[in-house]
């Protein structure tokens, strides 16, 4: 027993050896987290709390094509920012925390919360709830900080478009990035959940270019997030200087000039292809995606009937109707027939078993003058002389199915009917009458106001047309020099001579002299040459008015001219409502703005 | 009087933790019982009635005879295997922290798992007294008792509380080894239930992404090694004073039950290097003077008790500060008497009861020598 007990004891002392060595191991275990590994342990655990927030380098300045005229900029503005995490976890003062910010800043509890749910992908994001705070809201909130934890009033760049709703689809807004965007951006680097980017218009389609390069901020916040210690890690770089191709005043009057009416105006100069105006109408003011607006003054913008969204300019389809007899006359120039042949229109005229109108009755007309008046009987009867495949041809040669390719995201091609998809469509052969129907450009033709313009300019060019273009220059942020500048580029030629060419034109300048627009003639001295056309929009519905020219006609100096092109939807005919729009246009252009010299059309009675 | 010739030191001890513990759990808890009661006082109130139950308890064993013990071990282990089961039973049993282990009694829940321990330390002390001359034998003598342990393991162990049931192995293969078992048994034993061990550890998600944290927390500083961090930062943050008692920040969510198995970070914070090597100086003297009683008492039964109480005790500590300090990886285990926790409060003054009625009956031969001394003499002479 007594040796058994010895045994034992020397057991229990081994153990107590054991665990008097975890004793030892204990303290030192102290002693180097505190003492010597102490700072670095901090320095980790700060870390813990410190954040790498990404600076968002402030966005390209947009010029107009004077580069005075800022079209788009940002502002400082004093805003009340909330990052997700710093919010109190607790459900109740969570709540309470969002009340009290709803009283602060005037928003429903409702919209700061969804705001915070869209916008912050990543609970660390800074979001900003509003911009703009004034003097007494900011004294409020800093008196009462306690009230908003995890809120933060700072500067922070706000974009202004000062255009506002005149050239909204064109230069477009931002917004935060969505699930699709970030998966086809996610590639580069500059793009990750959370990134502000261009979401339409020329936001959008530079936006690689405008949005510069992000900096890096690292913020050690306490648990209320209040700001303990900033550091720029990296300096966040702005986006150059966009200088676009647009006159400001050019795209104001335009606009203005749309006055109620659904439509698009596009003016350029064809000797460039660049873009002096882009109008669509309706529009929406793009500064509204900056301010807070709720979701539901966004979906009654996004699903309004009337589409303030859609740039009708590059997105809208129309059907050329009657400036289509523009491709109808190339394609019977191509084909040899004589500019002195003449047709007799009687009102109207039998083609098969049907009776085909024209608009009036024109008597004796040939080329030129059925451009002029636009007889339907002269290109029913000169449509079929030629035959569906050179109209087909050319309709192909002015670019109608094809983009023009202009620097915005989102264009439409036109629509020319290939006898493939005609057939699968109507079930039944291509007939003389629909030769007959699209040489006056109704049935399956559908084109786009730029790509209407750019038919224009290729009349004006001698059958070059240049790549429209908005984007003019690049000048550094840093310095203001000019680091790029728009070289303009062929798009497509037009194969007919220049005889052929000013043949056309003459027909277009016949038609503001003495043919469907006429008073022009009585309305300026500007030489003005342009076709009109009134689109079929179904059968209940009220025509499209559509309106294609050019100025001065006969000009020595290519630069001098430019092309602008109306289209009005629903808006009855050309001449009535389109014309007017471009009347003006010109008038400021060339009267008060430019004051370009031209021959003056002499005004004599008809 | 019999009373004077129990280890006083000890019955000290055992006051100075649980003023300790009232103290550290309101300031360590109110935060969360702000957040969960409405009301600072949700865990101290508590903490403060299980303090009293626990002391009577304390004094009760303490007159009680331990060689009586005895007697009651057959009914003790039907009882403890009983409310072990009692777990299993809805609306008995109730689940806290994912892990179900509480028995509810409506006002006061109770953790049979704690007394489990205490059951296994008193039944092997009196099994392995009993069969001292058949533990040579595997299969008659080591065997059964390594059954019933090994079973009690396994349901504490489905009840989720892993960290319990292998400190519960660990406090009986520690008996086992002391109390005569073949150390060959011992090790084959443990050898073939580790890959069990293992299997279970890695089935678990978040027992392994715990024992994963604890090679690298700074890995996943945001998610797994977050808490060990924390902890971390308390001590750093804590420096040598403290930041003082009641102004900890990392009790404020930063740290999981703060006021239970993190409560010794919040004491690092609060008391700084100070109060961390005091409490560890405590439990270091606890343990001191508890293998002094282990070494003057005289019969065999008492020795491996003593022993085995001294053992539980003390490796809960040594678990529960080293996890704190990155030695272990972090699991639930609480630190002795100081946690928040009735049941193994209350099993631990119990228990310490027990030691000293065991002192009082073995009185120190040569009581008059400082305690230091004797340890010296103990280390020197087994070297």
């Amino acid at each position: 027993m007594q040796e058994l007990a010895t045994r034992t004891k020397s057991k229990v002392w081994i153990l107590t050896v054991i665990i008097f060595s975890f004793w030892v191991l204990l303290f030192m275990r102290v002693f180097y987290i505190q003492l010597i590994r102490g700072q670095d342990y901090y320095k980790q655990a700060m870390r813990n709390r410190a954040q790498m927030i990404k600076i968002p380098a402030y966005r390209s300045v947009i010029y107009d094509r004077n580069k005075e005229y800022k079209m788009a900029y940002n502002r400082k503005s004093l805003s009340i920012i909330a990052t997700p995490a710093y919010l109190p976890d607790d459900e109740k003062q969570r709540e309470e925390a969002i009340s009290n910010l709803s009283e602060l800043i005037e928003m429903s509890i409702d919209d700061i919360n969804s705001i915070l749910k869209e916008q912050a992908i990543d609970k660390y994001t800074p979001v900003i709830l509003k911009y703009d705070v004034d003097t007494r809201t900011l004294i409020h909130f800093k008196e009462h900080s306690e009230l908003y934890p995890g809120v933060v009033c700072e500067n922070r760049p706000r974009r202004i478009y000062s255009l506002r709703e005149k050239a909204a689809q064109l230069v477009g807004y931002t917004g935060i990035i969505n699930k699709e965007e970030l998966k086809k951006l996610r590639v580069l680097p500059e793009y990750h959940s959370g990134s502000v980017l261009g979401k339409m218009g020329v936001e959008k389609y530079y936006d690689e270019m405008i949005r510069g390069k992000e900096g890096v901020l690292e913020r050690v916040v306490d648990v209320n997030g209040n700001v303990q210690a900033e550091n720029v890690e990296k300096d966040p770089v702005s986006g150059d200087i966009l200088v676009l191709s647009i006159d400001k005043d050019i795209q104001e009057l335009a606009y203005d000039q749309l006055g109620e009416k659904t439509g698009a105006v596009v003016v350029s100069k064809p000797s460039t292809g660049e873009i002096l105006a882009m109008v669509s109408k309706p529009s929406f003011d793009p500064n509204i995606f900056t301010d807070r607006f709720t979701m539901e003054e966004f979906f009654v913008l996004k699903n309004n009937i009337d589409k303030p969204f859609l740039d009708r300019s590059i997105q809208g389809t129309y059907p050329p109707s009657s400036i289509f007899k523009l491709i109808t006359s190339s394609a019977a120039l191509n084909s040899g027939v004589s500019i002195h042949k003449t047709v007799y229109c009687g009102g109207q005229t039998r083609i098969g078993n049907r009776i085909f109108k024209c608009w009036n009755v024109h008597h004796t007309q040939d080329l030129i003058s059925a451009i002029a008046y636009s007889c339907d009987v002269y290109f029913y009867t000169i449509g079929l002389l030629v035959g569906r495949e050179p109209i087909i041809e050319y309709g192909h040669e002015y670019g109608l199915a094809k983009k023009t390719e202009i620097d915005l995201p989102g264009e439409k091609t036109g629509l020319l009917p290939e006898m493939d998809w005609f057939k699968k469509k109507y079930n039944r052969p291509w007939q003389n009458g629909d030769t007959a129907n699209i040489s006056i450009g109704q049935g399956d033709l559908l084109s786009t106001p730029i790509g209407i313009n750019t038919i224009t300019m290729a009349l004006v060019n001698n059958g070059i047309v240049y790549k429209p273009f908005v984007l003019k220059e690049v000048h550094s942020a840093l310095d203001q020099k000019l680091i790029w500048k728009k070289t303009p580029e062929i798009l497509r030629k037009i194969n007919l001579s220049p005889e052929q060419f000013e043949i056309l034109r003459k027909g277009m300048f016949g038609v503001t002299t003495y043919g469907t627009t006429r008073w022009i003639r009585y309305a300026t001295d500007i030489p003005i040459a342009g076709k009109t056309g009134t689109g079929e929009a179904g059968k209940e519905k009220e025509t499209h008015a559509l309106f294609t020219s050019f100025a001065p006609y006969g000009a020595t100096n290519q630069d001098d001219i430019i092309a602008v092109t109306v289209v009005v939807e629903h808006g009855g005919g050309g001449s009535g409502v389109a014309a007017p729009i471009a009347l003006a246009i010109y008038d400021y252009y060339f009267k008060k703005k430019y004051k370009i010299p031209y021959k003056a059309v002499l005004r004599t009675a008809d | 009087m019999i009373i004077e010739k129990m280890d006083k030191v000890i019955f000290y001890l055992v006051f100075v933790f649980i003023i300790l513990g009232i103290v550290f759990v309101y300031s360590s808890s109110y935060y969360v019982s702000m957040r969960y009661a409405k009301t600072p006082y949700y865990f101290l109130i508590r903490q403060l009635i299980w303090a009293a139950v626990s002391i009577g308890a304390f004094l009760f064993f303490i007159s009680f005879d331990y060689r009586k013990l005895k007697d009651f071990v057959k009914p003790l282990v039907f009882v403890t295997i009983v409310l072990l089961l009692f777990v299993f039973i809805p609306g008995i049993g109730r689940e806290s922290g994912g892990a179900r282990r509480w028995i509810d009694f409506r006002f006061f829940s109770f953790n049979p798992s704690e007394l489990a321990k205490m059951t296994v330390v008193i039944y092997l002390s009196y099994i392995l007294t009993k069969k001292q001359s058949k533990l040579e034998d595997f299969t008659f003598g080591i065997l059964p008792p390594l059954l019933l342990v090994s079973s009690i393991f396994f349901v504490i162990l489905m009840q989720s509380g892993f960290s319990t049931a292998v400190l519960l192995l660990f406090v009986a293969f520690l008996l086992f080894f002391v109390g005569g078992a073949s150390i060959k048994h011992i090790f084959s034993v443990i050898v073939l239930s580790l890959p069990v061990l293992v299997a279970f550890i890695i089935q678990v998600s978040y027992r392994k992404a715990r024992i994963l944290s604890f090679f690298d927390p700074w890995e996943d500083a945001s998610g797994r090694g977050y808490h060990i961090i924390q902890s971390f930062k308390s001590f750093v943050d804590g420096g040598f004073l403290g930041v003082g008692l009641g102004n900890s920040i990392q009790k404020m969510g930063k740290l999981p039950t703060p006021h239970n198995d993190f409560i010794f970070s919040i004491i690092a914070e609060e008391t700084g290097l100070l109060g961390v090597f005091f409490i560890a100086a405590l439990y270091f003297l606890f343990f001191v003077r508890g293998i002094l009683i282990v070494r003057n008492c005289k019969d065999k039964f008492g020795q491996l008790l003593s022993f085995g109480i001294i053992s539980l005790i003390v490796t809960h500590a040594v678990l529960n500060m080293g996890i704190a300090v990155g030695i272990f990886p972090p699991t639930g285990v609480s630190l002795p008497f100081i946690s928040y926790g009735g049941s193994s409060m209350l099993i631990m003054a119990a228990g310490c009861g027990i030691l000293l009625n065991i002192s009082r009956q073995n009185p120190d031969r040569e009581g008059e020598q400082k305690t230091f001394k004797k340890v010296e003499d103990l280390i020197f002479e087994n070297i």
